[in-house]
C-alpha cells in the first residue's frame, strides 16, 4: 500500500470521526479509483512495420503473429496474470464478455480474426488442439486478450497490438485501430528504418496525438540497416515539422531476442527495448502520479472542508459574541448552500439550456455531414465505370465515412467541453461567493495550500481533477474530457461496406450489361449505398445522444453531489456553533480539548497531504490554484 | 505481328492531323510524337517515396546512373537516354535544355545544378552510353505520398502527362514494397479517363522491390515475398491496374554486376567470423576482423545485411567457390532477369505498338477536345487505323479482359485469352503456351532457323486454339463477351498459322 492509499484511509477515517458520511464516500471512490492502475499501450502504425514483432519481443514471447504475408486484424490485449491465459472477446472494448478461453497458442491465429477452438471450462489450460467445447468450427473473436506472468505488466500496463493502418484512414482497418486509441492512456507509433515517414503516416500521427496524451515512435528493424539514425533524424525533423511532440525509440527485435537467448546484456542494451521498456513504466508511473496527486487532491479538499467545520467551532467555543455573528454568516451560507443544490439553481438552469442547445448542434452536425456523404457518393457511383464498382466503391465509402464521423466526434467533444466550461464556471462563481460568505480573513485551513495541475493523465484522473478544480478554466475540458473517453464516444461499429456491397454486386455478370442494365445496376448500388448510410447514421446518432445525456447527467451528479457536500458542512457548523454558544463552560472546555486534538491530527494530515502533492506537482506545470478551507 | 505497319500508319496520320491543326500550338506536339515513333520505349519507374526506383534502374543498366541514398533522394523527374556520351541537361518550365555538369564521384553520378535551383528546373535528361539503353529510355521519378508535398506533385504530373503529351511514359513499372492504399489510389488515376494518356494494364507491371527486406529481412524473405507477389498477381484490384506482379531486390542486382574479386575475398574472409557479427548492421560496422572497416561499411552499402548474410551464407556452404558463382547466387536471388525479361518480352517486343497505340489516344483526345475543321476526318482515320491494326486491337481487348470490361466466365479461359493476346510475351510459341525454341525474345521471322523445326506444331497449335474457341463461341450459353474475344482471337491465331508457314 502506497503512502496516498494511506494518506486517504486515515483522512476517511477522520470524516467518518466528524460524521460526514458524504466526504467518506468521496475519499473511498478516489481510493478505488487507485487501485485500478489499468495503463493502456496501443501499439499502431502502418501495415508491416513490425507491430506485432515489437510486442513480442517487448515481452520476449510469441504472443502476436508476426508473418509477413498476413496480419494482425483484431485488437490484441496483453496484460498481466499470475499464469498463461487466453480469451476471446465478444467486442473491441477491452472490458468486453468474454465468449470463451483459448489456448495461448491459438493466440496468433485468433488475432488475424480467424475462428479457434474454445476451451473446454473443465479442462483450463488443455494442450492446444484439445476438443472444442459445443461447436467444431471453433469461435472468432472481435478482440482477443492474453494474460501473462510478465514484471513489465504488473504494474497495470496493457500492450494493445491493432490490426496495421495502410495509407491512412482508407484502410478497413483504420476504424479498428482508431477506435482502439478512444481508451489508450499512450499510443507507440511504429516505423521501420527502413524509410522515412510518409505525407499518410504524419497525418495519421497527428490525428492520434490529438487523442491521446502521451504519443511515442518506435523505429523498428534497426539492425537491417545501416543509415538508420539518418532515418530517426529526417523521422524527427518530421515531427517537429508536423507539430507532434513525441521521442523516437530506435529498436530491434532480433537484437533483443538473440540478447535474451544468450542472457548478453549488451545486446539488450543495443535492441533498445529495454529503454522502450523503461520508457513505458516510466509514463505509466508518471500517470499513475497524476492518478496519485487527484487522489491526494481529493484529501486536501476533504480536509479542507473538516478543518474549517472545526475551526468555526473553536472560534464559537472561544468567544460567545464571535460565535453569534459566525453563526448568522453560516445560517447565510447554508441557505445559499441549500439553493446551490435546489432544482432552481442557476447551474443547473445553464446546464440544462447548454446541453439542450448542444443535443440539438450535435443532432444537426451529423445530418449534414451525412447528407454531404451521401450526396458525394450518388455522384462517385456515377462517375465509377460499372467494372470497377465492385472494388472501389467500399474502400472509397469506408474512407469518407471515418472521416467524416471522426470529424463529428471531434465537434461533440468541443461542444461538450464548452458546455462543461460553462457550467463549471457557474457553479464554481456561487461556491466562491458562498466561501466569501463565511471567511474569517484568519485562515483557518490550517496551512494546505495546494496547488496543483490539470496535466494529462490518465482517464480517471482526468475526470477527478476536474472535479477537484472547481474554478479552475480548464475544469470543465477536463471533465467533458474524461466524460467523452469514459462514455467511448467512439466510432460506430457498423457492417464493413465490402459485405453490404457484394449482396448486390457479387455474382453477376453484369460486365457485359447493357446500358438500362448498367443503370438500375447503380440506382441498386445507390440503395444499398443509402442504407448502409442509414445504418450509420442510426449507430452514430445514438452514441452522440448517449454521449450527451452522459455528460449531462456526469455534470448533474457531480456538482449536485459537491453542492450536497457544501450543504452538510454549513448545517454541521451550524448545528455546532449552536451547540457551543449553548453549552456551559465545563462542557465547553471540554470539547475545546476534543476539538483541539481533532484540529491537531487534521492539520497533521493536511501537513502529510502537502508533503505528498509537492513531489508530485513538482513535475508538472500548470497549476490551478485550488480553494482551500471551505470547498 | 504487323508492328512496322502499324507504325507506318500511326505515322502518316500523325502527319494528316499536324497539317489539319496547322498554325495551333498542337501541330508542333502533333511533329515530336511522330518522330519519337521510331525513338526507343519509354520506361517510367514510379512508386511511393524509397520504395527502390533507383536502384532498380541502375541494376538495370548495371551502371550507377541514378544516385541512390538512404533518406529520400530523387527530387526531379530524370530521363536517362542512350547518347554518345555522358552528358546531362536541365529542361527548364520554358522547354530551354541547358547543359549541365554531370559529376562522378566514389562510383556515384550526380548531377550538378550549377547557378540553378531544384525548383527553377522542371526535368532532367541525362545522355549515357549503354548499349542497354539502346531500346529503352528509362526515366526515373521522385516518390509518390512523400511527406515533401511538392515532391510528390511533380511525379503525379510527369507521370499523369500534360496535355500535350510532350511528358509522359509508354510503360510504366511500378514498385510496391507492400502495396498500400496510395499505390491503388495512384495507379488509378492513370486509369481515371480512358481517353487521355492512360497507363493501362497492359503496359504497367507492378514490382514488390527490396523484396530482401520482407518480414524484417528474415532469412526465408524472399520466398515470402514472391508468395506475396503471387497473391497481389491473384487480387481483381490490383489485376486490373497492373499486367503483373514480380518481387525483385535491385540491390542485390547491381551487386551481381559489380562483384570484385577484391570483394570477393572480403566476403570469404567473413565467412570465417563468429555468426553474431551479422547480427546487426552496426555490430557488423564495428567488428574488428580481417576485413578493414571502409571495406565493411562498403559491402553494407552496396549488398544490404540480408545480401551480406546471403552472400556470407553461400561462400560458406560451398555453392560459392569463386567471385563468378558469387555474382550467380546474387543474381538468381535478385531476380533481376524477371524483370528484365518482362521488359524485353511484354514492352520491348510490342514497343511500336504501344507507342502507337499512345500516338493514337493523343489523337482522339485532341480531336475531341479541339475540334477544327477536318476533326471529324482525323476521328474516322483514327478509327481506320485501329482497325486495319490488330496488334492495337490486341492491346485494347487484353485490358478490357484486365479490367474485367470484358468477362468471358471462367479464369481459366480468360487466362488462355490472355495469353494468346500476347499477355506472357508477343513471341508465338509464348503466346501458344508451347515451350520455347530455345532462342532469344522477340525473334518473330519465320525464317529464323530454330523455328524451321516447330514450325509445324506452331501452326497445328495455333489451329487447335482457334478451334476450342470458335467452339466455345458456338455453345448456346456463350455471351456476346465470349464472341467478340473469339472474333479477335481468330485473326490472331490465323496470323500466327500464317507467319509459321
Amino acid at each position: 500500500m502506497g503512502d496516498v492509499e494511506r494518506l486517504l484511509d486515515a483522512v476517511a477515517d477522520a470524516a467518518a470521526r466528524a460524521g460526514r458520511g458524504d466526504l467518506v464516500q468521496r475519499v473511498h471512490a478516489a481510493r478505488a479509483r487507485l487501485a485500478d492502475p489499468a495503463f493502456r499501450v496501443v501499439v499502431c502504425g502502418e501495415f508491416k512495420k513490425g507491430k506485432s514483432s515489437l510486442v513480442n519481443a517487448l515481452l520476449g514471447a510469441r504472443v502476436c503473429a508476426t508473418d509477413a504475408d498476413v496480419a494482425t486484424a483484431v485488437p490484441t490485449y496483453v496484460r498481466w496474470g499470475e499464469r498463461v491465459a487466453a480469451r476471446v472477446l465478444a467486442e473491441e472494448q477491452p472490458d468486453a464478455p468474454t465468449l470463451g478461453d483459448v489456448a495461448p497458442a491459438d493466440v496468433p491465429t485468433a488475432a488475424t480474426g480467424q475462428a479457434v477452438p474454445l476451451l473446454r471450462d473443465d479442462a483450463p489450460g488443455a494442450a492446444p488442439g484439445a476438443p472444442p467445447a459445443g461447436n467444431g468450427a471453433g469461435t472468432t473473436g472481435r478482440a482477443v486478450e492474453i494474460r501473462l506472468p510478465r514484471e513489465l505488466l504488473r504494474g497495470g500496463l496493457v500492450l494493445v497490438d491493432t490490426p496495421g493502418i495502410s495509407g491512412g484512414l482508407a484502410s478497413t482497418h483504420a476504424g479498428v485501430a482508431l477506435r482502439s486509441l478512444a481508451v489508450a492512456d499512450a499510443l507507440l507509433f511504429v516505423t521501420d528504418a527502413g524509410s522515412e515517414l510518409g505525407a499518410a503516416e504524419i497525418e495519421l500521427l497527428r490525428q492520434a496525438a490529438a487523442l491521446c496524451p502521451v504519443v511515442l515512435v518506435g523505429l523498428t528493424r534497426t539492425d537491417l540497416f545501416a543509415h538508420w539514425r539518418r532515418i530517426r533524424d529526417a523521422d524527427v525533423r518530421h515531427l517537429r515539422v508536423a507539430g507532434v511532440r513525441a521521442d523516437v525509440l530506435p529498436l530491434s527485435a532480433p537484437l533483443r531476442h538473440a540478447g535474451l537467448r544468450a542472457q548478453d546484456r549488451d545486446l539488450l542494451a543495443e535492441s533498445g527495448y529495454p529503454a522502450l521498456a523503461a520508457r513505458l513504466l516510466d509514463e505509466r508511473v508518471r500517470a499513475a502520479g497524476t492518478g496519485e496527486a487527484a487522489a491526494a487532491a481529493v484529501a486536501a479538499s476533504t480536509l479542507g472542508q473538516l478543518l474549517t467545520a472545526f475551526t468555526a467551532e473553536r472560534d464559537a467555543l472561544g468567544d460567545d459574541a464571535t460565535a453569534r455573528e459566525r453563526r448568522v454568516a453560516w445560517e447565510q451560507a447554508r441557505a445559499r448552500a441549500a439553493d446551490l443544490r435546489g432544482a432552481g439553481a442557476r447551474w443547473q438552469q445553464v446546464l440544462f439550456d447548454r446541453t439542450s442547445d448542444l443535443a440539438s448542434e450535435v443532432e444537426t452536425d451529423l445530418t449534414v455531414r451525412l447528407r454531404a456523404l451521401r450526396r458525394d457518393a450518388v455522384a462517385h457511383i456515377a462517375e465509377l465505370p460499372a467494372t470497377r464498382l465492385e472494388a472501389d466503391l467500399g474502400p472509397w465509402l469506408q474512407q469518407r465515412t471515418t472521416a467524416a464521423l471522426l470529424d463529428h466526434q471531434a465537434l461533440v467533444r468541443t461542444l461538450a467541453d464548452q458546455v462543461a466550461d460553462a457550467v463549471a464556471e457557474q457553479f464554481g462563481s456561487a461556491a466562491w461567493e458562498l466561501r466569501q460568505g463565511v471567511a474569517t480573513g484568519a485562515d483557518g485551513s490550517g496551512g494546505v495550500d495546494v496547488a496543483f495541475v490539470a496535466a494529462p493523465g490518465t482517464r480517471a484522473s482526468r475526470l477527478d481533477l476536474g472535479l477537484v478544480a472547481l474554478r479552475g478554466g480548464s475544469a470543465g475540458a477536463m471533465i467533458s474530457h474524461g466524460a467523452g473517453l469514459v462514455l467511448g464516444l467512439a466510432l460506430p461499429v457498423v457492417l464493413p461496406v465490402a459485405v453490404v456491397l457484394s449482396a448486390v454486386l457479387a455474382g453477376r455478370s453484369w460486365h457485359a450489361a447493357r446500358e438500362g442494365q448498367l443503370r438500375a445496376l447503380r440506382g441498386e448500388t445507390e440503395r444499398a449505398v443509402g442504407a448502409y448510410l442509414e445504418e450509420v447514421d442510426t449507430a452514430a446518432r445514438k452514441q452522440s445522444r448517449a454521449a450527451v445525456r452522459g455528460l449531462q447527467r456526469l455534470l448533474r451528479e457531480t456538482y449536485a453531489a459537491r453542492a450536497a457536500e457544501l450543504l452538510a458542512t454549513a448545517t454541521a457548523t451550524v448545528e455546532q456553533l449552536s451547540t457551543a454558544i449553548a453549552e456551559d463552560d465545563t462542557a465547553r472546555l471540554a470539547r475545546t480539548a476534543r476539538v483541539d486534538a481533532e484540529l491537531d491530527r487534521l492539520r497533521d494530515l493536511a501537513a502529510r497531504t502537502q508533503g505528498l502533492l509537492a513531489p508530485l506537482l513538482a513535475a508538472r506545470q500548470a497549476t490551478v490554484p485550488v480553494p482551500q478551507g471551505t470547498t | 505481328m504487323t508492328g512496322a505497319r502499324t507504325v507506318d500508319a500511326v505515322r502518316d496520320l500523325l502527319r494528316d492531323a499536324a497539317a489539319t491543326y496547322a498554325g495551333t500550338p498542337h501541330a508542333a506536339t502533333l511533329t515530336t510524337a511522330a518522330q519519337r515513333l521510331d525513338g526507343p520505349l519509354r520506361v517510367a519507374f514510379a512508386g511511393r517515396v524509397k520504395a527502390g526506383k533507383s536502384t532498380l534502374l541502375n541494376a538495370l543498366v548495371g551502371q550507377r546512373l541514378a544516385a541512390t541514398d538512404a533518406t529520400e533522394c530523387t527530387r526531379l523527374v530524370t530521363t536517362y537516354v542512350d547518347g554518345p556520351a555522358a552528358r546531362a541537361w536541365a529542361v527548364l518550365p520554358t522547354g530551354e535544355r541547358r547543359q549541365v555538369a554531370f559529376v562522378r564521384e566514389g562510383g556515384q553520378t550526380r548531377v550538378d545544378l550549377g547557378a540553378l535551383a531544384v525548383e527553377d528546373v522542371a526535368r532532367l535528361v541525362v545522355e549515357y552510353p549503354s548499349s542497354r539503353l539502346e531500346h529503352l529510355t528509362l526515366v526515373d521519378t521522385p516518390g509518390l505520398a512523400s511527406a515533401r508535398g511538392e515532391v510528390s506533385a511533380r511525379t503525379q504530373e510527369f507521370l499523369l502527362g500534360d496535355a500535350d503529351g510532350a511528358d509522359g511514359a509508354d510503360a510504366v513499372l511500378y514498385m510496391l514494397r507492400q502495396v498500400h492504399e496510395s499505390d491503388v489510389d495512384f495507379l488509378r488515376a492513370f486509369h481515371a479517363d480512358d481517353d487521355t494518356w492512360a497507363v493501362t494494364p497492359v503496359n504497367a507491371v507492378g514490382v514488390l522491390s527490396r523484396a530482401d527486406e520482407t518480414g524484417g529481412g528474415r532469412p526465408d524473405a524472399l520466398a515470402t515475398a514472391e508468395s506475396i507477389a503471387a497473391r497481389y498477381r491473384a487480387d481483381p484490384r490490383v489485376r486490373a491496374l497492373v499486367q503483373t506482379v514480380v518481387p525483385v531486390c535491385g540491390l542485390l542486382g547491381l551487386a551481381a554486376v559489380e562483384l570484385t574479386q577484391a570483394r570477393y575475398e572480403h566476403v570469404a574472409s567473413l565467412a570465417a567470423e563468429p555468426a553474431h557479427v551479422l547480427l546487426s548492421a552496426d555490430r557488423f560496422l564495428r567488428a574488428a576482423g580481417a576485413v578493414p572497416s571502409d571495406a565493411r561499411a562498403a559491402l553494407l552499402d552496396d549488398l544490404g545485411l540480408f545480401g551480406v548474410r546471403l552472400a556470407v551464407g553461400a561462400v560458406r556452404d560451398g555453392s560459392a567457390p569463386d567471385a563468378a558463382a558469387l555474382a550467380a547466387v546474387l543474381r538468381g536471388a535478385s531476380r533481376l532477369d524477371d524483370v528484365r525479361d518482362l521488359l524485353l518480352h511484354r514492352f520491348v517486343a510490342r514497343s511500336g505498338a504501344l507507342q502507337a497505340q499512345r500516338a493514337l489516344r493523343a489523337v482522339e483526345t485532341l480531336v475531341a477536345r479541339v475540334p477544327v475543321a477536318g476533326a471529324d476526318r482525323l476521328a474516322r482515320r483514327c478509327d481506320e487505323v485501329v482497325a486495319g491494326a490488330h496488334d492495337l486491337v490486341e492491346l485494347r481487348l487484353l485490358a478490357d479482359l484486365r479490367t474485367g470490361e470484358i468477362d468471358v466466365g471462367d479464369d481459366a479461359a480468360r487466362d488462355e485469352a490472355e495469353r494468346l493476346l500476347g499477355a506472357l510475351g508477343d513471341d508465338p510459341r509464348t503466346r501458344l503456351g508451347l515451350p520455347a525454341a530455345g532462342h532469344g525474345a522477340g525473334a518473330d521471322e519465320p525464317d529464323d532457323p530454330g523455328r524451321q523445326v516447330g514450325a509445324a506444331e506452331v501452326r497445328a497449335a495455333a489451329v487447335a486454339a482457334l478451334r476450342s474457341w470458335q467452339r466455345r463461341a458456338a455453345h448456346p450459353f456463350a455471351g456476346p463477351d465470349v464472341r467478340r474475344v473469339t472474333e479477335v482471337l481468330r485473326r490472331t491465331c490465323e496470323g500466327i498459322a500464317a507467319a509459321a508457314r
